[in-house]
């Protein structure tokens, strides 16, 4: 009886360390802003401007005295929306050429090889540039220049994934038995890989976050009303030697995101390569 | 061994080359141009400015001028800094991006390998898993805005010990050098105590306890340099991470570096400025990669074959 109570508690201090806790309360915190924000994210109120920290503002006020703690919710929002989608977007692009390349093999395989050598000679910050200039600084704009600046090592890992699960015994029993080439690629390669695949999904959502406040920097990020932490830190870093509150607070809130995720991602591929040494146990046993 | 590096000398122009005609092209397509301004110029001064760099061409003739100058040597005159030759513009660009690049590089692997001796050489087990986990995922997930300004106010402000920005003599370098090397260090940190967890299990290092060495001796002499090993092989895509981290870090201390004409290049749709600027981060990206491989391969034989034998070599995991 008294273990049992006491697993809530372990569970607890668990995800303490692995860092769920962290990113659930952050997505809570993400979700819930419209209702927890003490005031709305796009209140001016010129006489409060550039006030430091407080207990009516929390992480003080901006210049045009809209209260910076709601500006952090938002933007906590924004950056963790970015986070996911480009990352899910960079992901699925990664996925399909990595799978097309290693599946296919021959003269098709080489000339992505050499293709993706090539887009790996440019600074990815470069294609993110180019996009966001092209396809406009909206919000699309940014999902699509983050996602196409970093698909390139998922394609890598897609495609050695697939080389490695396509030379498993299981896919060699089952075109054995006879089953389609698509077959094999769809019910027996494909869901083989998927678990790396987390674990790299898992690795650049943070990154996703992070070139979104590179690009914030440079004026290329989220447009003003709205914000996201980079845009946010990148803006009060401007005014950092008279209004370090402006910076600091923002750049700490982006700081534990990233830790939070990045931690995640240590756990999840801990949890995967343990798995994966189960079954390679398991198989030298039968 | 010259084969090789032929082949990869080769394969890294012909890459270069598919690069920049793609940078060409997809800079003329971006909306604006070079002239823009808040008031419109006079047709006449458009056409004679455009006659005079050349851009009153059709795309393909100006891309083929463009090549040839290329072939030649000549990188063409910057748009946006009037009167001056790309070439001495990048010349005076280009020591302080190294500099900084070649500092931060440098401070993170000393970093790391100092984080990863406490971890080896520490008696407790929190400090050995916990605590070394926890301070390379801490550096790795430091926004630079936050390492950046804790640096600046502290350093630059409360103690005035030294310049918070611009690029004035080698003390002006130290604080950009270490907000870029945060990163690099939690990564190559994590690479290290990884790597070193599996090393310091092996027969060849409990036989050096065996016959008495000190821990330090048997973690300088035998664990690190194996443990480096695929550090060396990943240094390619760590250097991109630092040109990456440059292009902010430059803008946030206000250096005159590569990365901040690059930023206002693009911005300014000065083409041939931004066009040589990827030239030069293309050679530099490639040159690093291909170092990699070469020093890998001659401190690791086995790394050798595998160069030879297929082309996949840098696999990141």
């Amino acid at each position: 009886m008294n273990h049992l109570s006491l697993t809530p508690l372990k569970l607890l201090l668990s995800s303490l360390k692995n860092g769920t806790a962290l990113i659930v309360v952050l997505v809570l915190l993400a979700l819930l802003a419209p209702w927890i924000e003490p005031f709305p994210y796009d209140l001016q109120n010129v006489d409060e401007s550039l006030k430091p920290a407080s207990l009516s503002h929390w992480f003080g006020t901006d210049s045009l005295g809209r209260d910076l703690f709601s500006r952090v919710l938002r933007g906590l929002q924004m950056s963790i929306c970015i986070g996911f989608v480009s990352a899910f977007m960079s992901m699925t692009l990664g996925a399909c050429v990595g799978v097309v390349s290693g599946w296919f093999g021959g003269t098709l395989d080489r000339v992505i090889l050499q293709l993706l050598d090539t887009i790996q000679t440019l600074p990815s910050l470069l294609i993110a540039i180019l996009l966001t200039v092209y396809v406009g600084k909206g919000t699309l704009g940014i999902l699509l220049a983050i996602a196409f600046s970093s698909w390139v090592p998922l394609a890598r890992v897609a495609r050695y994934q697939t080389l490695l699960e396509s030379t498993r015994p299981y896919v060699e029993s089952a075109s054995c038995l006879g089953a389609s080439d698509t077959r094999i690629l769809f019910n027996h390669v494909i869901p083989g890989c998927i678990g790396t695949w987390l674990v790299t999904l898992s690795y650049t959502i943070p990154s996703a976050i992070l070139s979104e406040s590179f690009l914030a920097f440079l004026g290329l990020g989220i447009q003003p009303p709205y914000s996201s932490l980079g845009s946010l830190a990148a803006e009060g870093f401007r005014s950092m030697r008279y209004y370090p509150h402006l910076t600091l607070f923002p750049a700490a809130s982006l700081f534990l995101v990233l830790m939070g995720f990045y931690y995640f991602s240590e756990h999840i591929k801990s949890i995967q390569q343990s798995s994966l040494s189960q079954q390679k146990l398991s198989h030298f046993e039968s | 061994m010259i084969l090789f590096l032929m082949k990869r000398l080769v394969a890294g122009a012909v890459g270069l080359f598919i690069t920049l005609s793609f940078v060409f092209f997809a800079l003329r397509f971006i909306p604006g141009g070079p002239f823009d301004q808040d008031r419109a110029l006079p047709t006449e001064v458009l056409a004679s400015l455009k006659a005079h760099y050349g851009m009153n061409l059709s795309l393909s003739e100006q891309y083929l001028q463009w090549l040839g100058n290329l072939l030649s040597g000549e990188l063409g005159h910057s748009l946006s800094h009037r009167d001056h030759e790309i070439t001495a513009l990048i010349q005076s660009a280009v020591m302080p991006s190294f500099t900084l690049g070649f500092m931060a590089l440098s401070i993170s692997l000393f970093a790391a390998i100092g984080l990863s001796f406490v971890q080896v050489t520490s008696s407790s087990n929190i400090i050995r898993i916990k605590l070394s986990k926890f301070i390379s995922l801490l550096c790795v997930s430091m926004p630079v805005y936050l390492s950046a300004s804790c640096l600046v106010l502290f350093f630059g402000i409360h103690l005035q010990w030294l310049p918070t920005g611009l690029w004035e003599g080698p003390a002006s370098s130290i604080l950009p050098a270490i907000t870029l090397a945060i990163r690099p260090t939690g990564m190559i940190a994590r690479m290290l105590s990884e790597n070193l967890s599996a090393i310091l299990n092996s027969d060849y290092v409990r036989a050096c306890y065996a016959k008495g060495l000190p821990k330090s001796i048997v973690f300088l002499k035998h664990a690190i340099p194996n443990a480096l090993l695929p550090v060396f092989s990943v240094l390619g895509p760590l250097a991109a991470d630092v040109m990456t981290g440059s292009f902010v870090v430059e803008s946030l201390f206000q250096i005159p570096g590569l990365g901040k004409f690059f930023v206002s290049s693009v911005l300014n749709r000065d083409y041939p400025l931004a066009l040589a600027i990827t030239l030069v981060y293309g050679v530099l990206l490639t040159l690093t990669t291909l170092a990699s491989d070469v020093i890998a391969a001659y401190i690791d034989p086995r790394f050798k074959e595998s160069l030879f034998e297929s082309k996949q070599t840098v696999l990141l995991n």
